[in-house]
């Protein structure tokens, strides 16, 4: 038996405690690695997410409005309208369902990017975890690095589709009725139309 | 030989003090070891609670009225940039258009215009839904990172725990020589007391001769 000295129980409490120390730190250490690879995803990145996908989209939908137009203009010449304040407002109509669309691409594009921020945040969440339950800061940052590979796949984007099918439904029923040349420009609903019945050639100015 | 009373109570007291004094040095290195550990404990806390408070100024900047306009505006500045025609001159034109008469002109206009406040008024009331979508998601990421490093610091804190157990252990041999050493001297006194004073013939007999080693010999100094 032992009088003196304690046994080691002090060098086996500074081991333990060292250890504990060195577990906290190297997690501590871990985390800044976490935020040093995923701090490349700020909000400019996802700015520029958005950006890209308004980039991707609004070509397509300029096209689609430029054919609209040409379609518009056919009909309106058809029909002998070119020059009416029908066909202002249905040219306005045009620009308005533009613009609708094009705010309907941004808004899409800044979704897109907040479905990827949630994306980029779970990935994180997933390499924060794993760090808490190994203490290990290599593995992390490796883990890390991984997470950032598989989040620059590029994710498959499909053309639009025809974002002006209403608009050029109306177009084409312009001058569709033989008793009503006017027919498609009652805002789309086809019908009775804006002029008074008869009248195939009627010319409205100054509404 | 036996020892004189005094000194045997001397060597008793001496003991009592020797293991006193162990036992307090045990008891300072455990009450160090507790404090230690709750000076870390405390900084983990604070540190949670950092993190927590964080949380709840970030939840409540989502009703502040001021907080909701701006990230509404951010939205609409981003859905009103979109708006704009790469080629605006043509959108509004038809051929025949440039030789309407003035009233056309004006009808024109006034569509124009019309269909812009239209779409202006479209976008303000997407940025208001769609602003406090991103609102309430930096919100969540906010809470979620604080509540990550609140899980951490919870990990911190039952590891630093663990530690504890072993450090009052090893504090609690803090002094232990003292106290042996003490515990000895206690018993030497005690025995030497019992010897030399109103114990039984037989057992101050049995004692005589027992000088652990701290007398010379009867003989060798002549006694």
């Amino acid at each position: 038996m032992c009088f003196f000295g304690d046994g080691g129980a002090s060098k086996i409490a500074k081991q333990q405690r060292n250890d504990e120390v060195a577990r906290q730190s190297r997690i501590r250490s871990g985390m800044s690695s976490i935020d040093q690879v995923f701090g490349g995803f700020n909000d400019a990145f996802f700015k520029k997410r958005a950006d890209d996908y308004s980039a991707y989209a609004l070509p397509q939908v300029n096209q689609q409005q430029d054919q609209q137009r040409k379609q518009l203009i056919y009909a309106l010449a058809r029909t002998g309208n070119l020059d009416s304040s029908a066909a202002i407002d249905k040219n306005a109509e045009l620009v308005e369902e533009g613009n609708r669309q094009r705010i309907g691409v941004a808004n899409e594009g800044l979704n897109l990017a907040n479905q990827l921020r949630n994306q980029v945040e779970a990935s994180r969440g997933n390499v924060v975890a794993e760090l808490n339950a190994t203490g290990n800061d290599t593995a992390a940052s490796n883990a890390a690095m991984r997470a950032i590979q598989s989040l620059n796949q590029p994710a498959g984007f499909s053309p639009l589709g025809n974002l002006f099918l209403n608009f050029a439904d109306s177009v084409a029923r312009i001058g569709s009725r033989a008793g009503n040349g006017y027919s498609g420009f009652a805002g789309g609903g086809g019908g009775a139309g804006l002029f008074s019945p008869g009248g195939g050639s009627m010319r409205v100015v100054g509404r | 030989m036996c020892f004189p009373p005094l000194v045997a109570a001397a060597i008793m007291a001496a003991g009592a003090g020797m293991k006193y004094f162990g036992e307090k040095k045990a008891e300072k290195a455990s009450i160090r070891t507790f404090n230690a550990e709750r000076a870390r404990q405390r900084g983990f806390e604070d540190e949670q609670h950092g993190r927590f408070e964080d949380s709840l100024a970030s939840t409540r900047k989502v009703f502040d009225p001021a907080e909701q306009a701006a990230a509404a505006d951010a939205r609409n500045a981003a859905l009103i940039a979109a708006t704009k025609s790469a080629d605006p001159g043509a959108e509004g034109y038809l051929p025949g258009s440039s030789s309407a008469p003035a009233v056309v002109a004006a009808a024109a206009e006034n569509a124009g215009a019309a269909a812009n406040s239209r779409t202006a008024g479209l976008a303000r009331a997407l940025a208001t839904l769609g602003g406090l979508t991103d609102q309430l998601q930096q919100n969540d990421i906010r809470i979620g990172r604080n509540g990550q490093i609140i899980g951490q610091l919870g990990g911190f804190k039952r590891g630093s725990l663990g530690v504890l157990q072993s450090e009052l252990d090893a504090a609690k041999q803090k002094g232990r020589t003292l106290r042996t050493l003490g515990g000895l001297a206690q018993s030497i006194g005690q025995m030497a007391l019992m010897g030399g004073g109103g114990a039984p013939a037989g057992a101050t007999q049995a004692w005589k001769g027992v000088d652990f080693g701290l007398y010379p010999a009867r003989g060798a100094v002549g006694l």
